[in-house]
């Protein structure tokens, strides 16, 4: 089967985006990601319990994180599901950055003092 | 009652198969925010998020793979089923229904076999396309052996020769369409 293209993703929403930034620091599970995702957006987007695993479904089914049937480490919480991203996850998570930094870069352009 | 069990009672808004997959996980994630940051803290997300995502969880699963299929299929065997009976009983209707399920049916296969759990396509394709045959010849033997109680009046038994042929005509075709919906079987990849 051919590997799916990441752009074939984008736009991701933008509870899929932040969680799987979260999870590119590495295996989490549910409510350090909701801290995570908390903490990268400077307390703007807080996700509720159904919000977050909602959309981890979303992206286990995608393809872009999985479930881990080990814990990360030995002295990880045994009741908690931890959550990786994939390589396909990786790459859609770095499309989406990319798209964002050059919606960044027109908007910067756009709003440069003399343009209309 | 705590805050958990009466949140945990409040996730029976949610889809079973969300509750029964995420349920726990849900209840723990309540209480790590009731621990960390308070109950009212904890409520107040709780309460916007079970706002937002029951009405939207549950409209995904009304409008998921194997529900659209659930009603396509429906939609499909009815408008057969009500062109068939209106051609019979002399209404023009039929003659745009009967077309317009099989052209429905043959448009949709692919997302009709997609979501169908087949094990092997061929041979239920197959077999679904010979009793549709089977009925289909059927329906001339069951007019001709009716014909002798078939008079100008209509009695009890021309009722119950009509409701028969058309049942069968009404099968013929169901199976007709569930044949050709059939998903073929995949050729594993070497």
């Amino acid at each position: 089967m051919a590997a799916q293209e990441p752009t074939s993703f984008l736009p991701l929403s933008q509870a899929q985006f932040h969680v799987l930034v979260a999870l590119t620091a590495g295996d989490q599970h549910g409510y350090a990601i909701m801290q995570a995702v908390e903490a990268s957006s400077g307390g703007i987007v807080t996700m509720g319990p159904a919000t977050l695993y909602g959309t981890l479904k979303r992206l286990v089914e995608a393809g872009l994180a999985e479930e881990l049937q080990r814990r990360p480490a030995p002295g990880d919480d045994a009741r908690r599901r931890y959550y990786r991203i994939t390589a396909l996850g990786k790459r859609v998570c770095q499309a989406e950055a990319d798209r964002l930094n050059e919606l960044v870069r027109i908007t910067r352009a756009n709003l440069r003092p003399g343009v209309a | 009652m705590g805050a958990p069990s009466f949140y945990r009672s409040l996730l029976r808004l949610y889809p079973r198969e969300f509750r029964a997959d995420y349920g726990d996980d849900l209840v723990q994630s309540f209480t790590d925010l009731s621990d960390e940051r308070g109950h009212r803290c904890a409520w107040r997300r709780v309460a916007l998020d079970l706002v937002v995502t029951v009405p939207r969880y549950r409209l995904e699963t009304i409008m998921n793979e194997r529900h659209r299929t659930t009603v396509l299929t429906g939609t499909i065997v009815a408008m057969a089923c009500a062109g068939i009976v209106s051609v019979l009983v002399g209404l023009y209707v039929g003659v745009v229904l009967l077309p317009l399920a099989a052209v429905v049916a043959i448009t949709q296969r692919s997302h009709l076999a997609r979501s169908m759990d087949v094990v092997d396509g061929d041979r239920l394709r197959r077999k679904r396309l010979r009793v549709a045959a089977i009925l289909a010849g059927l329906l001339p033997v069951i007019y001709f052996v009716s014909l002798p109680i078939l008079g100008d009046s209509w009695g009890a038994d021309a009722v119950v020769a009509f409701a028969i042929w058309t049942a069968v005509l009404i099968a013929a075709v169901c199976y007709f369409i569930a044949g050709i919906t059939t998903p073929r079987a995949r050729v594993a990849p070497r």
